[in-house]
């Protein structure tokens, strides 16, 4: 599905299952954060 | 904020009710005021909202102002008794942020919520500014009720609090919504519509997800 995105990106997370964003909340949230601020 | 940076201590969560055009959604909230900082909406998941949100929305509100939305006829939305489709509920979000009074958000959708951000970012790019899909859904091998059945219990095993946490939600929708929304979302075609979306877009998957298979995200 990214390839399919005019401007996607994709990133895969070790370890985690399908409920990551319990989880890793924090690590997502900085992922998030890297990305809406023009960085990742 | 570093990636290696300690979070301040933890945003408080709150909740208020939007109207939004006909409908009465609860939302959380989290992170201070920021007219003029990056605003985000996060779509919690498939059917789940409240509780279950509370993670991402607090870590979100670190940094941001941060809206999650339980959506009509879930968690603690009253809804219509007919469900709404992918497309309606994106009419949703957008009456949603009429009525806060933001002109362009952020939107962070997960797991089968994803269809639902990508259908606003299709009707509506100019309201947003950049989109994050978190195990988004539904593959096109996997468009079946057993071959969701089937990962949802291999994915089980490896995260009983994942399900423990999304059983009320279940129960608070009742079969009949809980039955629609899965017909609705396997019936969706998501790879029609990602052409057409010209946000910026992330991409999340955890390796470990037996729900989103790697070669459908990459």
């Amino acid at each position: 599905m990214t390839g399919l995105l005019p401007h996607g990106r994709l990133v895969e997370v070790p370890t985690y299952a399908h409920g990551l964003e319990r989880a890793e909340a924090e690590p997502l949230a900085r992922l998030i954060s890297r990305f809406i601020e023009g960085e990742g | 904020m570093t990636p290696e940076a300690e979070p301040p201590a933890a945003p408080a969560i709150g909740t208020i009710r939007v109207q939004a055009g006909a409908w009465d959604l609860h939302v959380l909230t989290a992170g201070p005021p920021a007219p003029h900082g990056p605003v985000v909406v996060y779509l919690a998941g498939f059917i789940v909202g409240g509780r279950s949100a509370v993670p991402l929305t607090r870590a979100l509100g670190h940094r941001y102002r941060v809206y999650t939305p339980d959506l009509p006829g879930y968690a603690l939305s009253p809804g219509p008794s007919r469900t709404l489709t992918q497309a309606q509920q994106a009419e949703v979000i957008r009456l949603l942020l009429t009525a806060l009074g933001l002109a362009r958000v952020v939107l962070v959708a997960n797991s089968f919520s994803a269809q639902i951000a990508v259908e606003f970012a299709v009707t509506h790019p100019r309201e947003l500014e950049r989109l994050v899909l978190i195990a988004p859904g539904v593959d096109s091998h996997g468009r079946t009720p057993f071959h969701q059945l089937a990962r949802f219990l291999r994915n089980s095993r490896e995260e009983d609090a994942w399900v423990a946490g999304m059983t009320g939600d279940f129960v608070r929708a009742g079969p009949r919504r809980n039955i629609e929304t899965a017909w609705y979302a396997l019936r969706y075609r998501m790879e029609r519509r990602l052409p057409l979306v010209q946000a910026h877009t992330l991409v999340v998957r955890g390796e470990r997800d037996a729900i989103v298979p790697h070669r459908w995200v990459e």
